[in-house]
């Protein structure tokens, strides 16, 4: 119900203007979120001990690629989400760099479920699971805790890209720290991008909410 | 813009930046010429019960505008970031009015208006106005206002949804609980005397 006039709440609103910065591109704000949360996840990865032959595996060029691939699917997760809380971008523009995770994720999908049908007995592997979930909570973080700077205007939608983000990161990470390759690895992978993709959403009215000052 | 109600495009982002700076007076008059738009888009989506909750729904997004107004980003167009926040405030809120209507009509208009009048009936037979005032005055706003005019001014639910600006369902649920409060205090007066 209505307790001020229209007329006094502008009145308040203008008395009570601070100066405020204006929020950074997504392109810049994606730049700061990698500085921020490759650190600690760059700690973590030397805590849970790296592969031995971690450099050689690096220097494989299908490895590389791979991993490349799915650290930009990440980058572009979290440049969409930057984005979602911008208000003024037309989304439609920019719907090839939107898609550009979901695709590489129904890829690793397919894959991965091929791998997993012809080797079933590595399924045993699921810390890898646990692994990912537990690396991807730093770049959701401090996603998240950037993005409740913006506007939520689709937050449903941007947690979604926030997952995908943090767990692309996490995967990575997680590859880095496997003592020998599994074909059932990336079902594990795939399995705890898909719990964090089912909750991200669902956690979108506590995590990202209009503020009222 | 070809609009020649809206205000020149060039003076909004002037004045969103100046406010950006902590411009009171600009603000004030960005706020002004927000003010049209943000009631188009409002009226627009229509599904509002009447002016009040249409009022309610301005000033929301006129808040959240506020709070987000770092997000605007002075190279880009003014226009299109209001739009943006507006259509989307204005649908969260349409959804939620649309919920809470929802668990409002659930009450019987029967059931919660003239069911149970027999908490201030007691009191009438007894003819103790004063005790039915002090607990009249005791209950909070909303359902002081709702027992007011529907039970000693007896006006209609119409009449006293556009008197007071509450919906309907709103007015039902404060006389419910009103007469159930007002039950309340009646009934411990009664055991303390």
């Amino acid at each position: 119900m209505t307790t001020i006039s229209t007329e006094h709440l502008l009145h308040a609103l203008a008395m009570n203007v601070q100066p405020v910065t204006p929020l950074p591109h997504p392109t810049h704000w994606t730049r700061t979120w990698i500085l921020r949360m490759l650190p600690v996840l760059v700690l973590g990865v030397a805590i849970v001990t790296p592969r031995r032959d971690l450099a050689t595996r690096l220097l494989d060029p299908d490895v590389a690629l791979e991993a490349g691939l799915v650290l930009l699917g990440a980058v572009a997760s979290a440049w969409s989400a930057f984005m979602l809380v911008l208000p003024g971008f037309r989304r439609s523009y920019h719907l090839p760099v939107m898609l550009l995770p979901v695709a590489w994720l129904l890829w690793r999908l397919g894959r991965a479920g091929l791998a997993g049908l012809q080797s079933p007995s590595d399924l045993a592997e699921w810390r890898c699971f646990v692994l990912v979930l537990g690396f991807a909570l730093v770049p959701v973080a401090v996603l998240v805790r950037m993005l409740q700077r913006g506007a939520p205007l689709a937050p449903g939608l941007t947690m979604i890209f926030v997952a995908m983000a943090g767990t692309g990161v996490a995967d990575v990470a997680a590859r880095f720290c496997h003592a020998v390759e599994s074909p059932a690895h990336d079902l594990w992978h795939l399995a705890a991008t898909f719990v964090v993709l089912g909750v991200a959403p669902l956690l979108a009215p506590v995590t990202l909410r209009w503020r009222t000052r | 813009m070809g609009d020649p109600e809206l205000p020149d495009s060039d003076n909004l982002e002037r004045w969103m930046q100046a406010a950006q700076g902590g411009d009171a007076a600009a603000y004030a008059r960005l706020l002004e010429a927000a003010v049209p738009i943000v009631r188009r888009v409002v009226a627009r989506r229509g599904g509002f019960e009447n002016a009040a909750d249409e009022e309610d729904v301005l000033q929301e997004v006129l808040v959240s505008l506020h709070a987000v107004r770092a997000t605007y980003d002075p190279s880009r167009p003014f226009l299109p970031w209001l739009l943006a926040i507006a259509r989307h405030r204005v649908a969260d809120l349409h959804r939620r009015h649309q919920r809470t209507r929802g668990r409002e009509v659930a009450l019987d208009a029967a059931e919660t208006v003239g069911a149970d009048d027999s908490a201030i009936g007691h009191i009438a037979t007894r003819d103790d106005g004063e005790r039915l005032h002090r607990a009249i005055a005791a209950l909070p706003p909303a359902q002081r206002r709702a027992i007011t005019l529907l039970k000693l001014r007896e006006l209609s639910l119409r009449e006293a949804a556009a008197e007071s600006g509450m919906t309907t369902g709103s007015l039902k649920v404060a006389t419910h609980r009103a007469l159930a409060t007002l039950r309340r205090l009646l009934a411990s007066t009664r055991n303390l005397s």
